[in-house]
């Protein structure tokens, strides 16, 4: 479930109006680029994202059980799976290629 | 529904679910088998950062921010760890499993899932040179969606056991790893707290005010009986047809066992034979809820009542679970002792059993004679044994308690289904469970003629059978002389001629079962 909260002085409000199963529960937050300092690029979106003007929080997944995997995986691409969906489809050498650049990112390139 | 079919999916598929929607379709099946029962999917924990990786760069490259593509890909994988089972990687295997490899990443896989050797277990990866170690079968999700839709209720190809601990092991091999791994790394092995966890889950579970975890069953009675004050010139009630140890802690205690016969129909003792038994020396009664199903415990309660509110100690060593006028084996009676032998409806990998009361001080009484009499440190007030369980067993149990219900359920299913198929068959004596409570089958066991002649058979036709039990223990050497026989035992003696038990667990499938009763009912015709 995506809803709007407000980042305010180290806290995040959720609405009031929304009931929770549990008083404690992780969440995961994507903050705006332009919020973060020292970030050259968050003054640029990337074209086609979706850029939410404020804070997304979604609760974790909920137990398996629910609805099918398929549902759960499109309800939580949520407005990206139109965006993953175009162009070409990924084909098999594909991952051995995102496989090598993931992990040339993680230990080459940031270091 | 149990099943002891095992896919392991390699990255390729999950990619293919995450990432190729187009193309994933047989894997969103193979997780509707899953969460139906039918299947159990597996994720080698070898696999999860490599499948995040390649989740967040794809993501990237579809231009979705990077802070995005992380949360994204986060919760992809944590919705996946809530629908498979991980696999783990273990240290000592490197070696091998390097020297072996062809493909390191791949044999990761292939070596992780060695601990499901035994079930059903193929691969599934879109990997058409994926190395397996030549260990196990590689398959496509549609060739393994294949398999479950043909091969639904064929019977696992390996020889038919008496009982599968292997299936459940491999169910909750995810849990047994964590909770032994827990024991080995606070090193608490005696009265760790793991103890204390299950003392209270199984309190919890059957009702009783108190749990004492023992060293097992045996134990459990031993100490209920000591706690009693049970003695020399002291009687204890009980049946003959059961296994030695019911009796043996009462003669171990110095009193005479005095057998009562039992109902021909349930095998479990004949409460209105109870009463002419009882004399001024009695001090307890001990009711056996034999093959599952808890004896009259009503009417023995009543007994014991009218003649000074003898003490009543429930050997529940095979009925943990089962149901009586809705309320629980363990905490019908003063007393509730159960056993922890591998081969129970709850079983731990060793020797462990319980005991159950509400009555305080004697949970007080057990707890110190289960610790040498101790009330504290060096302390000895009273006679006790060393009867604690380990910390490691105790972890066992934890482990198996998630899913005691379903097991529980599944047993009085599959019994069920032995008693229809089994009504088909002239020759063959059913036991009979009253309709006020359940069955929770520790063995599945009928009558029948001849008995030696159809075990052979049996055997012959590759179905394991064992006997619950061949004597009754006033024929048995030790207590012949030592025991006091209350009126004819006439049933005890035939049902101890004619019982056979057949192969029983929550995993035996419904083909298995015919198999067994076709075996059967050619062994008795």
């Amino acid at each position: 479930m995506r809803i709007e909260a407000v980042f305010d002085h180290g806290r995040i409000e959720l609405p009031a109006d929304i009931a929770f199963r549990h008083p404690r529960f992780r969440v995961a937050v994507i903050v705006p680029d332009d919020e973060l300092a020292g970030t050259e690029k968050a003054a640029t979106p990337v074209a086609n994202s979706p850029g939410p003007a404020i804070a997304d929080v979604h609760p974790e997944p909920d137990s398996p059980g629910k609805r099918p995997i398929r549902e759960a995986i499109d309800e939580m691409l949520g407005p990206w799976k139109t965006q993953l969906g175009g162009g070409p489809p990924l084909e098999d050498g594909d991952i051995d290629r995102l496989r090598d650049q993931a992990l040339r990112e993680k230990h080459l390139e940031y270091r | 529904m149990s099943t002891d079919r095992h896919l392991v999916l390699d990255l390729s598929v999950v990619v293919e679910l995450w990432l190729r929607p187009e193309r994933s379709q047989p894997i969103d099946q193979l997780f509707g088998f899953a969460e139906s029962g039918q299947v159990c999917l597996w994720v080698s924990a070898a696999s999860l950062p490599t499948l995040e990786f390649i989740c967040i760069q794809r993501f990237k490259e579809r231009g979705i921010e990077a802070i995005a593509a992380r949360s994204l890909a986060r919760r992809l994988l944590s919705d996946l760890l809530q629908r498979v089972k991980v696999l783990s990687n273990r240290g000592y295997d490197q070696s091998d499993v390097h020297r072996q490899a062809r493909d390191f990443e791949d044999a990761q896989i292939a070596a992780s899932a060695r601990c499901l050797s035994g079930g059903q277990v193929s691969i599934v990866s879109r990997d058409a040179t994926f190395d397996a170690l030549g260990e196990f079968p590689v398959v496509t999700p549609e060739q393994a969606l294949e398999g479950l839709s043909v091969e639904e209720g064929v019977p696992a190809p390996h020889a038919l056991q008496f009982i599968d601990l292997g299936s459940q092991q491999r169910s909750i091999r995810p849990q047994l790893e964590r909770n032994l791994d827990r024991v080995l790394h606070h090193g608490q092995y005696i009265m760790g707290p793991e103890v204390r966890q299950l003392e209270e889950r199984l309190a919890g579970y059957t009702g009783a005010k108190h749990c004492i975890s023992v060293a097992s069953g045996t134990e459990a009675l031993l100490i209920a009986l000591m706690a009693l004050g049970i003695g020399p010139g002291h009687e204890v009630i009980t049946t003959p047809f059961t296994f030695v140890a019911t009796a043996e802690v009462i003669a171990l205690c110095g009193a005479v066992p005095v057998f009562v016969d039992v109902e021909p129909d349930t095998c479990n003792i004949d409460p209105d034979r109870i009463e002419a038994a009882i004399t001024p020396k009695t001090r307890a009664i001990i009711p056996v809820s034999l093959y599952g199903q808890v004896a009259d415990m009503d009417e023995i309660n009543a007994i014991a009542a009218r003649h000074g509110h003898l003490p009543v100690i429930e050997d529940g060593a095979q009925s943990l679970g089962a149901i009586y006028k809705g309320r629980r084996s363990g905490a019908l009676s003063t007393i509730g002792c159960t056993s922890f032998f591998p081969s129970k409806p709850l079983g731990c990998y060793g020797d462990g059993g319980a005991i159950f009361t509400s009555d305080d001080p004697l949970a007080k009484a057990m707890r110190e004679i289960r610790v040498h009499g101790q009330d504290r440190r060096y302390h000895h007030p009273r006679l006790g044994v060393g009867g604690r369980m380990d910390t490691l067993q105790c972890a066992v149990v934890l482990a198996k308690l998630d899913q005691l219900d379903h097991e529980v359920e599944e047993r009085q299913r599959i019994g069920a289904r032995y008693q229809h198929l089994l009504a088909q068959v002239p020759g063959v004596q059913r036991l009979v469970v009253r309709p006020d409570r359940t069955c929770v089958w520790a063995q599945f066991t009928a009558q029948v003629d001849g008995r030696q002649a159809v075990l052979d058979r049996l055997s012959a036709a590759g179905i394991p059978t064992a006997v619950h039990y061949p004597v009754p223990l006033h024929r048995q050497p030790a207590y012949e002389t030592s025991c006091r026989i209350a009126g004819s035992l006439e049933h005890s003696e035939a049902v101890a001629a004619r019982v056979v038990s057949l192969p029983m667990h929550p995993y035996l499938d419904q083909r298995t079962q015919e198999r067994i009763v076709d075996a059967l009912a050619a062994a008795v015709g």
